[in-house]
């Protein structure tokens, strides 16, 4: 048998979030490549590198969501959907205002309807004027701030659970990033 | 990987991976060499007071057929001990 010391630790992470114990999960492996992709990251678009101010001519026109996008995908357990939507509700407009500077929160969205059902049930999209603003970000979310404390009570209705839907998509503009295969 | 709540298994004699939620983990911990009695005794009282008995029994009885049936655990001595089979 396993030391005492090492039962114990695995006792303390018997709770969940909501101080239940779950009953025994045994699940095969799901493997998720999150990197090698096809794209270089932070190519030639405007803005990307260091805010340009306008954004190209074709961008300008076809309205682009932005020059660096981040979409986060995730489940959220059912019996909290309905105090995330009143969550979302009181505190979206909150969160965009909250934002650091380069950082635009563009909403958190209900998918519909997809081919893949791993993703997740919503996606919460994020527009950054430039790279650097990624680390804006960071810094917003670990300085203990109104925006941090925004993102983590987003975040608290993520379903953690093993085997839970979650994604992330990053995303910049095709015409302006250099394919490498 | 306590950071992750996980536990990651490889079991060797059918190549394969398997993720363990804490529940079934602690059970897999503490199976080797123990009789099925002592084991479910001790996952009762390692899950008491928030789970009550019966729920906690039949959780056990649930994690322990999913650990033999994915060649984990395997019951020896007319099903009194167990055994473990990982990696």
């Amino acid at each position: 048998m396993t030391d005492q010391t090492s039962l114990d630790q695995i006792q303390a992470l018997l709770r969940d979030a909501d101080g239940s114990i779950g009953p025994p999960t045994v699940e095969p492996l799901r493997s998720v490549i999150r990197s090698g992709e096809n794209f270089l990251f932070g190519g030639q678009a405007p803005g990307v590198i260091a805010a340009a101010g306008a954004a190209a001519p074709g961008q300008a026109v076809c309205n682009f969501v932005g020059p660096l996008v981040i979409e986060w995908g995730y489940a959220v357990a059912d019996d909290r959907a309905a105090q995330f939507r009143r969550w979302l509700e009181l505190h979206e407009s909150q969160l965009s205002q909250a934002a650091p500077e380069g950082v635009q929160y563009r909403g958190t969205y209900a998918v519909v309807a997809q081919s893949d059902l791993s993703l997740g049930d919503y996606r919460t999209v994020w527009v950054f004027a430039s790279i650097g603003a990624t680390a804006a970000m960071d810094t917003a979310c670990g300085n203990g701030g109104r925006f941090a404390q925004l993102v983590a009570e987003l975040n608290s209705f993520r379903d953690r659970r093993i085997g839970a839907a979650r994604s992330q998509q990053i995303y910049q503009p095709a015409a302006h990033t250099q394919r490498t295969g | 990987m306590p950071e992750l709540a996980t536990c990651l298994v490889f079991t060797p004699a059918e190549p394969r991976l398997f993720t363990l939620n804490p529940s079934a983990w602690l059970i897999l911990e503490m199976a080797e060499g123990i009789s099925g009695a002592a084991l479910e005794a001790a996952y009762l009282a390692r899950t008491a007071p928030a789970l009550p008995a019966l729920v906690a029994r039949r959780q056990f009885e649930e994690g322990l057929a999913m650990l033999v049936r994915c060649g984990m655990v395997t019951r020896t001595d007319g099903c009194e001990a167990a055994e473990e089979n990982q990696s």
